[in-house]
């Protein structure tokens, strides 16, 4: 049987509890999980034959609810969906090699959530909108001198302000979310435009007693702006917070 | 009183757990037993389900985690 990795999990305080805990949780075809530690470090697994796993949907989002029900009880880093090795041995050697790494991330995320954001907009409405409230000057042309040059280049500068004034918004309200963010001293990592509805995309690691604080800065911030929607999703084990190469 | 702000809903929920549990996480290279073919995502207009495949696909290609998200454009911490 291979083993398919769930988890890297931080077993510092709870290390004969680790086992009983795992116990009470089913991993995706139902079975038992187990936890193969070095140090204080734990892989929780599962024995999966590679060959029988099926890659889809369901099963990606069993996955997905195993590490949930885990990272109720301990602070870990999710594994990406199919990571299997073949054996125990190979498990272990590889928590062996890449102890430091993991330990430095473990403690990272120690106590904290993260939360994604997303800020979805009609960037073509936001436009028209900014352009209303607060019109471009138009540059009088004399017709004598109005060449179609002159008149293509008016026109794409035209555009080009309306376009640096939704840029100039979105900046604003990411100003507006790291302001809030820099207060609450959490990670995070923000797009902007991340296409043409999504005005921004951001992930945030924040400590677990911070999450109402967060929700309420949120809901002030799509309060102040009503013709954009502020759409928060989490707690989340720390999915987007792991910078670990392994060795 | 900001209940709204948290999103409950089964699309969107789905979306983001998707794309955490595939594209995000500890990265076993070459351990991925993923294949496009057999995966049955499917999410009509959703771009980043697409990303995500698209994630598995260069994975699959052998290029490096650090490779893909270079490709990807990731934007640095903050």
């Amino acid at each position: 049987m291979d083993k398919l990795i769930y988890a890297i999990l931080l077993n510092k305080s709870k290390t004969d509890n680790l086992q009983q805990t795992l116990s009470g949780i089913e991993g995706i075809d139902k079975s038992a999980l187990n936890a193969i530690s070095f140090g204080t470090i734990s892989a929780v697994c599962g024995n999966f034959n590679k060959s029988d796993f099926a890659a889809n949907q369901a099963v990606a989002l069993a996955f997905a609810g195993v590490i949930d029900e885990v990272a109720k009880h301990f602070t870990l880093l999710p594994m990406r969906f199919g990571s299997f090795m073949k054996t125990s041995e190979d498990v272990s050697k590889m928590l062996e090699k890449n102890h430091d790494g993991f330990l430095q991330n473990l403690e990272k995320v120690e106590n904290k959530f993260e939360f994604g954001l997303k800020v979805f907009g009609d960037s073509t409405k936001i436009q028209e909108h900014l352009k209303a409230t607060n019109p471009i000057e138009e540059k009088v042309v004399d017709e004598n001198e109005a060449s179609k040059f002159k008149s293509y280049v008016n026109k794409k500068l035209r555009a080009h302000r309306i376009e640096e004034r939704l840029l100039s918004f979105v900046d604003t309200i990411v100003a507006e979310i790291t302001l809030y963010l820099k207060q609450m001293e959490a990670t995070s990592r923000i797009q902007k435009m991340a296409s043409e509805s999504i005005l921004v995309d951001g992930v945030f690691l924040i400590k677990k007693n911070q999450q109402q604080q967060l929700v309420e800065a949120i809901g002030d911030l799509q309060k102040q702006y009503p013709e954009i929607k502020f759409v928060l999703t989490g707690p989340w084990p720390p999915y987007s917070f792991v910078e670990i190469k392994l060795k | 009183m900001y209940d709204n702000v948290i999103d409950r809903s089964r699309d969107m929920s789905l979306l983001e757990v998707l794309d955490r549990v595939l594209n995000k996480g500890v990265i076993l290279v070459g351990d991925l037993v993923i294949s496009v073919a057999d995966i049955d995502l499917v999410y009509v207009g959703v771009k980043l389900m697409l990303s995500s495949v698209e994630t598995m696909e260069q994975l699959k290609d052998g290029k490096t985690p650090a490779e893909v998200e270079k490709l990807a454009g990731k934007t640095p911490e903050i």
